[in-house]
């Protein structure tokens, strides 16, 4: 089916404003819209600038706006978004975030304030034998915390960040909460629980 | 700019990482990376990490390392598998120690499941070694591995692309990299590089590999003079999902999954009565493009895009959404699917490259007689070789850790005892003129070309390849790299700029290609996944040797190194 591309298009170094340039092409309903991209990158206008890299929604590489809604280019089919034949997607940079050029954003600030609550395990509990032991339960309890792929997608969408740009943003939290909870089967983590109590002024 | 280190890691996957943590110890470290460190590809391996832990049951280094011999067809360097499979186990606890999450037993010990080729006691039965983190086993690799880097304060250059290699003779003193961000062309000195910059199945049109898997590293040292090994032997996936290639992880067939054609035949017993649907990627590629060219796939047209199904709906919900939840997803996302219900519909998928950069069991770059100073590679981009003719599962990952490990160790002390090397600081100019004259100048898009080598590869450099198919592929890539000649950059900024790095890349996958099928059609023999109709056996008297090809212009010339087959003595392959 024919669909319309309308993509926002932005060079700040050259001083220019943003607008919105249209693409019309033909794709499948089951395309991604990842597909129509890299199609008007390598067939139509190789000035268009994305980020993408795995193609299906694990690497993290592709989180824009599509029709208003912060999603992962890949893991969008045109039928997700497009019903009609000449259907109009409109696609934009990511918020909260710099526009560097088109679709790419300047994650640094993101990324800083993810590394800024020391994500990564500080040993306080010794290794019995050869690794940890840790039950089936305990490892549950932070399974959904380590599924986070730092798209930043949630820092685009976040409301709190419209009013407190100093806000750390959801997927730092989340983190912090994976070895939160994955200390509270052992022990309490008493840098994360600080951590956690000084941003605690600047969340809601 | 002209940076200066110690060592230089080019690629942050796992190995590139692993590597990045044990040199950082003692020599001044950057890592260049085009895609940001979490971005790399790793982060997309599912079915787990090989090692015999024996969590789950008896388990020994000596199984698993004959496992990997046989199952990449005896074309395995055979000490060097033996390390592979004596230090993974060390390896995997260490990685648990530093925080990876893997799933746990009901005792709370590492888990571990069946996977592929994996077997007790020299082939008499599946056995549970692949350990796994739900099925995002590499994510949290790459996770766990980055966040000991940030740690431990290891300076990255991310969205940098090393786009040439310095040499002094066969001694390596650095590289030339071009930066997104700025479009300026860098130079990094340095006593010792590291290649670590994954594989290269985009050269396929059906694959699993992500669009930054343009095979980089390879390519450009490569055009440096330094031939490839063993690039025949890429490994088709036999379930990728139908038309797109993303994987379904082997880990499926490992939890249970079977196999079924149109008649609802589960017709891997007559291909490999022991293992059935847990013979090695190989077998099972080749059994489903069987089903297929005999009509017995879904569609039934004996078409090479025609399909057979992968059923895991018997294994309950719980199983389904506990231990597979991201091909769950998969399957909803872009089959409008759910395995808990209903089979997948599966075809082969371009997965893993086997070849690659010569390597010793040090990471250094050698090619037989050669070894060149300062210059190493790991992961899926060299060629150890502990794969030989045919990967297992899970023994990428242990691939990456535990040479990516013995890299940077060696990287460490070679550092401590050598001075800088000359350098052509001319090169960065010289580069930067390339990549302006490819600017302006008016040219043609990529497009075409890409999609031509794709449809090429895939068609006549696939899972069965004969004569005149490879034949055809080598003029025809010939060909395409003329094209090539006139393609250009429309656009002309010099900030991020991601189409020049787009031709770069596109450039690399020629010149891959190109290598992989004249190495391919080079080899008269079937051996792992090098399947030809016209030669269907496994010729051990004149063929048991690596295939080493090096690029001249539009030719390939071809030379051979020993294989070291000093443990096990080679035998036929079955299952
Ligand atoms: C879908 C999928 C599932 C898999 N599942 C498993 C599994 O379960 N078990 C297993 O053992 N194996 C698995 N594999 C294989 C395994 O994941 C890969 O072989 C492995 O992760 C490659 O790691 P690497 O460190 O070599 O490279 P990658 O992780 O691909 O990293 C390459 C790095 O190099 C950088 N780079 C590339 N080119 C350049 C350049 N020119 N300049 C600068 N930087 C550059 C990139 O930015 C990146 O950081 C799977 C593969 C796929 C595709
Ligand atoms: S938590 Fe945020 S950054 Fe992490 S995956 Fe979800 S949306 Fe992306
Ligand atoms: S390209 Fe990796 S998440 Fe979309």
């Amino acid at each position: 089916m024919n669909v319309v591309l309308e993509l926002y298009r932005q060079d700040p170094a050259s001083g220019g404003e943003g607008e919105f340039k249209s693409y019309e092409l033909a794709l499948e309903p089951t395309d991604r819209i990842l597909d129509g991209l890299i199609r008007i990158s390598r067939d139509m206008d190789g000035s268009l600038s994305f980020r993408k890299s795995c193609a299906h929604g694990v690497c993290g590489s592709d989180a824009m706006r599509i029709n208003g809604k912060e999603r992962l280019a890949c893991k969008t089919l045109v039928q997700d978004v497009a019903e009609n034949e000449g259907d109009v997607v409109r696609i934009e940079p990511l918020r909260h975030m710099t526009v560097q050029r088109d679709l790419m954003v300047d994650q640094q600030v993101f990324f800083e304030k993810f590394r800024s609550v020391k994500p990564f395990l500080i040993p306080q509990d010794e290794v019995q034998e050869k690794e940890r032991i840790q039950s089936p339960e305990e490892r549950a309890l932070f399974d959904e915390a380590t599924k986070c792929i730092n798209c930043s997608a949630c820092y685009s969408a976040c409301p709190v960040l419209d009013d407190n740009p100093d806000f750390i943003g959801p997927a730092a939290i989340v983190a912090a909460a994976r070895y939160v909870l994955r200390y509270m089967s052992i022990r309490v983590n008493s840098y994360l629980v600080s951590t956690a109590y000084r941003y605690r002024q600047k969340l809601w | 700019m002209i940076y200066e280190f110690d060592a230089v890691i080019v690629g942050a996957g796992g190995a590139g990482l692993y590597a990045a943590l044990e040199a950082g110890r003692t020599a001044k470290t950057a890592v260049i990376s085009k895609l940001y460190p979490m971005r790399s590809h790793t982060g997309a391996a599912q079915g787990g990490i090989g090692a015999a832990l024996g969590n789950v049951e008896e388990d020994k280094p000596e199984w698993h390392a004959f496992d990997t011999v046989k199952g990449g067809d005896y074309l395995v360097d055979q000490e060097a598998a033996r390390i592979l499979a004596e230090e993974a186990v060390q390896t995997v606890y260490d990685l648990e120690n530093r925080g990876l999450p893997f799933s746990r037993t009901p005792e709370g010990r590492i888990a571990q499941r069946r996977f592929g080729g994996h077997t007790r006691n020299f082939g008499e039965g599946p056995v549970h070694r692949s350990c796994y983190a739900a099925d995002r086993t590499g994510n949290m690799i790459l996770q766990t591995l980055y966040q000991q880097c940030i740690k431990n304060d290891v300076h990255f250059f991310d969205e940098f692309q090393v786009v040439e290699l310095l040499l002094d003779g066969t001694r390596c003193t650095g590289v030339v990299v071009f930066e997104l961000k700025t479009g300026e062309v860098h130079i990094f000195k340095a006593k010792a590089v590291l290649f670590a910059t994954g594989g290269f199945g985009r050269m396929f049109r059906i694959t699993s590999n992500a669009l930054a898997n343009t095979g980089d590293g390879p390519a450009v040292l490569a055009r440096a003079g330094i031939p490839l090994e063993d690039m025949e032997f890429f490994q088709f996936h036999p379930t990728g999902i139908k038309g797109m290639g993303i994987l379904i992880t082997e880990g499926v067939r490992g939890e249970g999954g079977i196999l079924l054609n149109s008649k609802g035949e589960r017709f891997m017993e007559r291909y490999a009565p022991t293992m059935l649907d847990l013979a090695p990627r190989d077998m099972v590629s080749r059994a489903i493009m069987t089903e297929i060219s005999e009509g017995r796939g879904v569609r039934g047209d004996r078409e090479i895009d025609d399909w057979v199904m992968l059923d895991a709906s018997h294994l309950g919900r719980d199983v389904v959404e506990s231990k597979i939840p991201d091909i769950a997803d998969f399957c909803k996302t872009y089959l409008a699917l759910d395995p808990a219900d209903e089979p997948m519909p599966v075809q082969p998928t371009a997965h893993y490259a086997m070849g690659g950069i010569p390597t010793d069991i040090h990471g250094r770059v050698d090619t037989g007689g050669t070894v060149y100073e300062g210059l190493y590679a790991a992961g899926e981009c060299a060629c150890v070789s502990v794969h030989g003719a045919n990967r297992l599962g899970t023994n990428s990952l242990v691939d990456l850790v535990v040479f990516g490990r013995r890299a940077g160790k060696h990287i460490a002390e070679y550092v401590q005892n050598v001075t800088h090397g000359a350098v052509d600081e001319g090169a960065a100019q010289a580069y930067a003129a390339r990549v302006a004259k490819l600017k302006t100048e008016k040219g043609k898009h990529p497009g075409p070309i890409y999609r031509e080598m794709q449809s090429i590869m895939t068609a006549k450099v696939g899972v069965y390849r004969n004569e005149s198919n490879m034949l055809e592929a080598v003029a025809a890539i010939r060909e395409l790299r003329e094209q090539f000649k006139d393609v250009r950059v429309q656009d002309t900024a010099d900030n991020f700029n991601t189409e020049v790095l787009a031709i770069l890349e596109l450039e690399n996958l020629l010149d891959l290609s190109l290598i992989t099928a004249a190495s391919a059609e080079n080899r008269q023999e079937s051996r792992g996944a090098h399947s030809r109709p016209d030669y269907p056996d496994r010729d051990d008297e004149v063929w048991l040797k690596h295939t080493l090809a090096r690029l001249d212009g539009n030719t390939i010339s071809i030379d051979y190194k020993s294989v070291d087959v000093s443990i096990w003595e080679p035998k036929p392959r079955v299952y």
